[in-house]
């Protein structure tokens, strides 16, 4: 009887596998050359609200970019900074488009064509509003303008990448303006509290 | 309120001082019993031999002469062990009621023919530093928990954690790198580079857990600073039989079960040559607060050990294999995107993810840690009292953190990748060359080396670097009957190259950090029940990669974390004192502890949240301060009516950061508690049995500097205990069974050093079963 255990034991013993004996040869520390992670998730740089006047039939481009991601560098305004206020005229007609860029990657990355794509776990908030009415639409109290997104899920829920903007009549300030995506997996509900923060930049908005 | 709280809560430790004192006073301790030791067959004197009291581990060495002597001893009766080099143990009984005189024969040669070595189990003796135990039967009670949560039976540890499942010790405030854990005999080597990293050791494989307090640089390694962690496992057997024992435990919060098994035994045919195997299985799902369970909080744990050993007369060799491996979920509503969601978070009731039902699921984001040991260890007796111990380990632990949602291309998504995959391989070598008992002196001296490689796979977060270390130590102790005295003093060497990308550039930083440490110690001991240790030492510890280097998002976290180049050594001067009265109703210790630190590398939060374009988040940049950390444990312990046992505790600790004229963030706030247990042996079948009650305060942690936290400190909460238990026979079969109750009246409460607080309450109401079943499956006799 206890023979038998005692070898049970040993074979036991030899049976397990070592972990260690599996390890991969890229596990050296000292690298060569910059290999770019198997596994990193997307890195979004650079947002661009370019804005369409109907009425005049121009186009305008704001750009907020970190081209190296969190940390390192800030991240910065396009124009100088300029870019941190978006210029609109009152009763003209703005269809906006939102672009997510991977730029730290050659060619660049379109990451809002995955957001797109995965609209139905995805939605833009402007000023932490959760949109109303159908289609969607959100009202600016500070500078009295309305968006209505264009765009729509699988569900016939909005997702943002498309929008019209009108606003009534010329403001002497600024107001704010944060537009965030957020990323609602499986709890998307046209509200605003489910869900982790993907993007999140603050514009200041100003009727002209 | 809390004011009236407190003052209650101080009232009734000073009533149970007064309580206990009478118990302290009734008893004439005055009586000694002394004697002389010599050998059976050739009535030589035995110098060198060890007395043990059993109940309160006090213990004499025989001089020159083979005597010894304990005094001051109450009377009553006192078991003794009798220990000396190439004997067996020996038990003797002493009934005493007067001054005692025995000479013991020790049966010395008849052992030897055995052949069988048990040098190497001598008993290390009592320390001039501060250690407090955790028994096996003490540690029966913590069975199911992690080792963070069992460690905290000892006054003075506290944690950090991240929820309920993650849980780092911490000795008087000090965690992480700062700790040292041994775990049998090697230095745990895993990734200590975040807060929410706990030890990843499986605690059912410790019988013995031990914290030594005070910085303990000259023997364990220079980083030592806080205190040593010792996972100890019971020696392997070395009588013929094959024993075992059988642990279950289920827990009604998270509804999880816990399985662990033991067995081994040694050759009928090969003398010497022993074995054990061990393992555990654990399964939890969402944890439940007072009113909501926590989404995604479950737990899966697979854990397993085997030792062989071969032991001869002069020699003796053992190998050792153990693997941990764990899927711990992440509370997905703690896991948030910036300092927005942060802010919703805390100032929304009831959290995101909080559900109405349990289940098991676990998902995104979870850890998925494997950390895996083998060690190989020889000792050799060089002359007689001369032992070398020469010892290898090699560790390897991986570990992979899945963010809350996979990556926006479904392509990439597919692969279901972890974000963070890091690894760690080290390799220490340890020589040690210990003297016994050479005219009053004893001590040891040697060397470690230590390689140490770290690759990431995922996303940066600590640089891939090589870590090489090197020490030399040298430790000696005086020992006579009323007083001790021990000397260390180390030196290290480490080596560190770093290798990470600016851009497309290759940075390769390579670091040099020496220095010296060392400890002088006393024990006085004017009484055979009363001592007094006294400690002081100094360590150091070189920064580590990922406070040189780290630069980014610490993802879960929700804050960017940028490490400094330029940073220091960080040093400490520590001193740490305890007077211990023991007898055999009552036990009072208290401990004083200063620890003055320089260039004290923390954490300390920018001014301005960096914007980026997830929105902004707090920046926390690695500085250096002059700080110092100091405080007090208290433990008194008292028995009435032969029945009943009062445990009272107490913990103080003050922080101060001399940098910015502030408290010390992240400091654990003073705690009290009081345990009441009364036990009785009551019929043939039930051995003992026995009902518990404790209750458990924690103070608010107010000494926090300002404006520096996303939400102020939680306030104070109480916790109510109860446990029912006992040993029962079933004929010849053992059996210990044991309910207790967490948290009994389902206290709504956040902890200042959890991690969750932000997000959500701790853990409610838990109730655990305990069934232990020691197993002899074979016996020779």
């Amino acid at each position: 009887m206890k023979s038998i255990i005692t070898t049970a034991a040993l074979l036991a013993m030899l049976g397990t596998t070592f972990t260690a004996c599996k390890k991969d040869k890229k596990e050296e520390p000292t690298p060569n050359a910059p290999t770019p992670p198997t596994n990193e998730s997307e890195l979004i740089t650079t947002m661009k609200v370019i804005l369409h006047d109907t009425t005049t039939q121009t186009n305008t481009t704001y750009v907020f970019s970190d081209l190296d991601g969190a940390g390192g560098n800030p991240a910065t305004f396009g124009n100088s900074g300029a870019d941190s206020v978006i210029n609109i005229t009152a009763n003209h007609v703005y269809e906006a488009t939102i672009l997510l860029l991977d730029e730290s990657k050659s060619p660049v990355d379109t990451i809002s064509n995955e957001v797109e794509e995965e609209g139905a776990d995805h939605m833009f908030f402007f000023n932490s509003i959760a949109p109303t009415g159908t289609p969607y639409n959100t009202y600016l109290s500070g500078s009295m303008t309305n968006i209505k997104y264009l765009d729509l899920d699988a569900n016939n829920r909005g997702i943002g990448l498309s929008t019209e903007w009108t606003a009534p009549s010329m403001m002497m300030a600024k107001s704010p303006l944060t537009i965030e995506l957020k990323h609602q997996p499986s709890v998307k509900d046209g509200s605003y509290a489910p869900g982790e923060t993907d993007i999140q930049v603050e514009f200041k908005l100003k009727v002209n | 309120m809390r004011q009236l709280f407190c003052a209650y809560t101080y009232f009734l430790f000073f009533l149970l001082f007064i309580i206990g004192l009478p118990a302290y006073s009734q008893n004439s301790c005055t009586l000694s019993f002394s004697g002389r030791i010599i050998d059976l067959d050739d009535g030589k004197e035995l110098e060198g031999t060890f007395i043990i009291l059993k109940s309160t581990n006090q213990t004499q060495i025989t001089n020159e002469h083979g005597s010894f002597k304990f005094s001051n001893l109450c009377s009553g009766e006192y078991s003794f062990i009798i220990q000396h080099v190439g004997c067996h143990d020996t038990v003797i009984s002493v009934d005493l009621k007067k001054d005692t005189k025995l000479t013991i024969k020790l049966p010395h040669s008849a052992v030897e023919l055995s052949e069988i070595d048990i040098m190497d189990k001598q008993p290390d003796m009592i320390k001039t530093q501060t250690v407090n135990d955790i028994t096996s039967k003490e540690l029966d009670g913590t069975r199911g928990q992690s080792l963070g949560e069992s460690l905290k039976l000892i006054s003075g540890v506290t944690t950090l954690n991240t929820g309920s499942t993650i849980s780092k010790p911490m000795i008087h405030g000090m965690q992480g790198y700062r700790v040292l854990i041994l775990n049998n005999g090697i230095r745990q080597e895993g990734q200590q580079w975040g807060n929410e990293h706990a030890p990843e050791i499986d605690p059912f494989i410790a019988q013995k857990l031990s914290v030594i307090k005070g910085a303990n640089a000259v023997r364990y390694g220079s980083d030592a600073m806080a205190g040593v962690i010792l996972v100890e496992p019971n020696d392997l057997p070395d009588t013929a039989a094959v024993t075992g024992e059988i642990n279950l435990v289920g827990m009604s919060n998270g509804q999880a079960g816990v399985a662990s098994g033991i067995l081994q035994g040694n050759f009928d045919k090969i003398k010497g040559f022993n074995w054990r195997v061990q393992g555990t299985y654990k399964k939890g799902g969402n944890i439940k607060t007072p009113t909501y369970y926590l989404k995604n909080t479950g737990v899966e744990e697979l854990n397993f050990s085997y030792a062989l050993g071969y032991h001869r007369k002069n020699w003796g060799i053992e190998g050792y294999y153990s693997q941990f491996n764990t899927k711990i979920g992440i509370f997905s509503g703690a896991h948030i995107g910036n300092l927005t969601d942060l802010k919703n978070a805390f100032n929304s009731n009831k959290p995101q993810d909080s559900l109405a039902t349990f289940s098991y699921d676990l998902d995104r984001p979870y850890q998925d840690i494997s950390h895996e040991l083998a060690k190989g260890k020889f000792h050799l007796h060089l002359a007689p009292r001369w032992i070398a111990n020469l010892q290898y380990a090699y560790q390897y632990n991986i570990r992979k953190e899945y963010d809350k949602h996979k990556p926006l291309n479904n392509a990439l998504a597919a692969l279901d990748k972890p974000e963070l995959d890091y690894r760690i391989t080290s390799q220490t070598v340890d020589l040690v060359i210990e003297h016994l008992n050479i005219k009053s002196f004893r001590g040891q001296f040697g060397g470690s080396y230590m390689n140490q490689k770290n690759v990431y796979l995922g996303r940066f977060f600590v640089p891939n670097f090589i870590n090489n270390t090197w020490g030399v130590f040298a430790s000696e102790r005086y020992i006579k009957q009323h007083i001790e005295f021990e000397a260390g003093v180390r030196y290290d060497q480490k080596h560190l190259q770093s290798f990470y990308y600016i851009g497309n550039d290759l940075q390769k930083p390579d670091l040099n950090f020496n220095n010296v440490s060392w400890n002088v110690g006393t024990i006085l001991k004017p009484k055979t029940n009363l001592n007094f240790f006294v400690n002081a030492g100094s360590a150091w510890r070189a920064p580590a990669p990922n406070e040189l280097y780290s630069n980014g998002v610490h993802h879960g976290v929700g804050s960017i974390e940028r490490g400094d180049a330029n940073l220091k050594t960080e040093q400490v001067y520590n001193i740490t004192a305890t007077g211990l009265y023991q007898s055999k109703k009552s036990l009072i210790e208290i401990t004083l502890y200063h620890n003055q630190f320089s260039n004290f590398i923390y954490m300390n939060p920018a001014a301005q949240p960096e914007l980026t374009i997830k929105g902004a988040y707090p920046v926390f940049n690695y500085e250096q301060a002059n700080a110092h950390i100091s405080g007090m444990d208290a433990k008194l312990q008292t028995q009435l009516f032969n029945h009943l046992e009062i445990t009272t505790k107490a913990m103080i600790l003050r922080a101060w950061n001399y940098s910015i004229n502030d408290y010390l963030v992240y400091m654990p706030s003073d705690r009290y508690s009081m345990d009441i247990k009364g036990f009785t042996k009551t019929s043939k079948k039930i051995n003992e049995i026995y009902i518990q009650a404790g209750y458990q305060f924690i103070t608010k942690q107010w000494r926090v500097p300002q404006n520096t936290d996303f939400a102020p400190p939680p306030k104070e909460y109480g916790l109510l205990s109860a446990e029912i238990g006992g040993d029962f026979d079933f004929g010849k079969q053992k059996l210990q069974v044991s309910l207790t109750a967490n948290n009994l009246l389902n206290v709504e409460y956040r902890d200042y050093l959890d991690r969750f607080r932000y997000f959500a309450d701790s853990q409610g109401r838990n109730f655990t079963l305990r069934i232990k079943v020691p197993l002899t499956i074979y016996d020779k006799k």
